[in-house]
């Protein structure tokens, strides 16, 4: 199916077609369930939760009766929220060095990894980053996203995202043990 | 950033440590999304009720204008008869919404089940048919939830609900064979990719039921027809991984050397893969709670527990049997052989059934022991309780004796000293 996220949000809303909310699904299942994985760092959980996000975003659509502006910004806010749920109903928050390493993935894909010792570091410099770091590294490098949209998703001003973005740069180099410039 | 980081976190997005999903995850769990939305999608009304509220419009202002007194007057029974029959189909429609949330036993259950026959009957495709004999099948499965969940205050409706689980079982059975004939069937007449849909929905649809169900009784000792159902359930879930293989396999013939699969024959493979996985996942949990009823039922120390030794012997050879069909089959699902893979499925599926079957028999026998045992111990103690009222009874009654013997000898020790007075 053709046309933009907003297309597909309006034709949802208003001609009832679950073909557009079928594509928004294929459009973002895969990011949101990578964005909630570094999150949470398993991958059944991380599985229910995106399931969840997709539950919540057609119920909400379903109930706005003006049309949702930027779906991708407001299917990312509703994860974040999930997220934050998920945490308070666990009240036993997984550190990121316990990141379950899956029976799934151990197959033939982590050879793969292991091989490729340089990106393997990359991911534990990245998880190794604080929540709100880490966040804007995956919107920005992973899910390739504009300033103006992470700062919506992030509720912020787009100057404070970018300056949190540079210290989650700096950061990161510096767990990869990069030369960072003094700051003068 | 330097651009060797950036290129380095772009590569990580396909990483599966980096979170890359699962693509055979992703489309089983859009299926089940799809299927919850389609459930809930506000019929499209809009344009059709603005159209009729136009026709009526236009009806009004054409019949009842000024000039036409007469004709509006004349009408009048017309309309009347019209409401009478409007008002009734009004409510007929309100009841069959109520009667969604109706469970067997209760006034509007006739209704819901009345409804559901239409609704199969009106269908306009074989696809349609299955989804709803699908859906129909879930809710029997949750209304024997509901109905296992219902208190019943005398023993007489405890009966009656075990009545009505029955009933409701033997609706679930009739949906589920309607199900796998009605897929079977579409399989030999319609397009590869209509059946794969239809047996994806069936495949997602059976799993839930047979969760529902498992969820509803471990082992069923109240309902054993709970595990026949079961039964049927999981041959409609692998029938239709079946019929998944089956159409990318006859399309492969079909289009000969070049295969032309719109969806991609490795994502199918992957889906079927992970379906199959899942299959053995179940069956591997199933087994485990086998193992932990034999344990329990082992702990127990009865006389008929002990005598049972040879029922516990053969359900753990049923038990190592399934265990090593899952084995084989996870290793035919890996080397993606599927239809030899299916066939395992199946040997395992009877496997932990007939194991399962087995324990649900030796923990009643236990539990029939128990009570046994339970009533043969009242009745121990109700003897000896008796048996200490007796000796109660014979001290009092020696007590009297011995007074009575002390009182008459004392008389005749007074008659003796009688005479000697005299």
């Amino acid at each position: 199916m053709k046309g933009n996220n907003k297309q597909l949000v309006l034709k949802l809303q208003f001609n009832n077609d679950p073909e557009a909310f079928s594509e928004l699904y294929d459009r973002l299942a895969q990011p949101i369930y990578r964005f909630i994985y570094f999150k949470v760092g398993s991958k059944a959980d991380a599985q229910d939760l995106t399931s969840e996000v997709f539950l919540k975003a057609w119920a909400a659509i379903r109930e706005r009766k003006d049309g949702v502006l930027n779906f991708r910004a407001f299917v990312y806010r509703i994860a974040r929220n999930i997220v934050v749920d998920f945490y308070r109903k666990k009240r036993d928050i997984t550190s990121i060095d316990t990141i379950e390493d899956d029976r799934f993935v151990t197959g033939s894909n982590i050879e793969k990894i292991a091989n490729n010792q340089e990106l393997t570091v990359v991911l534990k410099a990245v998880r190794s980053l604080k929540d709100e770091y880490r966040e804007l590294i995956i919107f920005r490098y992973l899910d390739e996203m504009s300033y103006k949209e992470i700062a919506e998703i992030v509720n912020k001003s787009h100057v404070a995202v970018r300056v949190t973005m540079h210290r989650a740069v700096k950061t990161l180099k510096k767990h990869l043990g990069h030369d960072v410039p003094k700051q003068p | 950033m330097s651009d060797r980081l950036e290129q380095q976190l772009n590569e990580l997005k396909n990483k599966p440590q980096a979170g890359a999903v699962d693509s055979a995850w992703l489309s089983k769990n859009k299926a089940l999304l799809m299927m919850q939305v389609k459930n809930t999608m506000p019929a499209p009304a809009v344009e059709p009720v603005k159209q009729l509220a136009g026709t009526v419009e236009s009806y009004k202002q054409r019949w009842f204008a000024p000039q036409n007194r007469g004709f509006a007057f004349a009408m009048r029974p017309v309309m009347v008869v019209a409401l009478a029959i409007i008002i009734p189909f009004g409510s007929w429609i309100s009841t069959v919404s109520a009667a969604r949330l109706s469970v067997p036993g209760e006034a509007l259950y006739g209704v819901k089940i009345i409804t559901e026959k239409v609704q199969i009957t009106l269908a306009p495709s074989p696809s349609s048919k299955i989804s709803l004999h699908t859906e129909f099948a879930a809710r029997r499965a949750d209304e024997v939830v509901k109905l296992k969940a219902k208190p019943a205050a005398t023993a007489e409706a405890e009966e009656e609900i075990q009545d009505f689980i029955k009933e409701t079982i033997e609706r679930l059975k009739v949906e589920i064979t309607a199900v796998n004939s009605e897929l079977t069937e579409m399989s030999e007449s319609e397009g590869a990719e209509d059946v794969r849909e239809a047996a994806r929905t069936v495949d997602v649809k059976t799993e839930e039921i047979g969760r529902v169900l498992k969820n509803s009784d471990v082992l069923a000792i109240d309902n054993p027809e709970i595990e026949g159902v079961k039964e049927l359930v999981d041959e409609a879930s692998v029938n239709a991984v079946e019929i998944i293989v089956k159409t990318v396999s006859t399309e492969e013939i079909v289009e000969g050397e070049e295969v032309i699969i719109e969806e991609g024959v490795e994502a199918i493979n992957e889906e079927i893969k992970s379906s199959l996985e899942d299959k053995l996942k179940a069956a591997a949990s199933e087994i485990d709670d086998v193992v932990l009823a034999l344990e329990a039922a082992s702990n127990t120390n009865t006389p008929r527990a002990v005598a049972a030794l040879e029922d516990f012997a053969l359900v753990q050879e049923q038990i190592d049997e399934a265990l090593a069909v899952v084995k084989e089959a996870g290793e035919s699902v890996d080397s993606e052989s599927f239809e030899e893979a299916i066939e395992k499925v199946k040997e395992a599926t009877a496997a932990v059934n007939d194991a399962e079957n087995e324990v649900a028999k030796i923990q009643e026998a236990t539990q029939q022991t128990v009570e046994v045992e339970v009533v043969l111990e009242e009745e121990v103690d109700t003897e000896a309780e008796n048996t200490t009222t007796t000796e109660k009874i014979i001290e009092e009654e020696g007590t009297e004796v011995t007074e009575t013997t002390e009182e008459a000898e004392e008389v005749v020790e007074n008659t003796e000293t009688v005479p000697e007075a005299e």
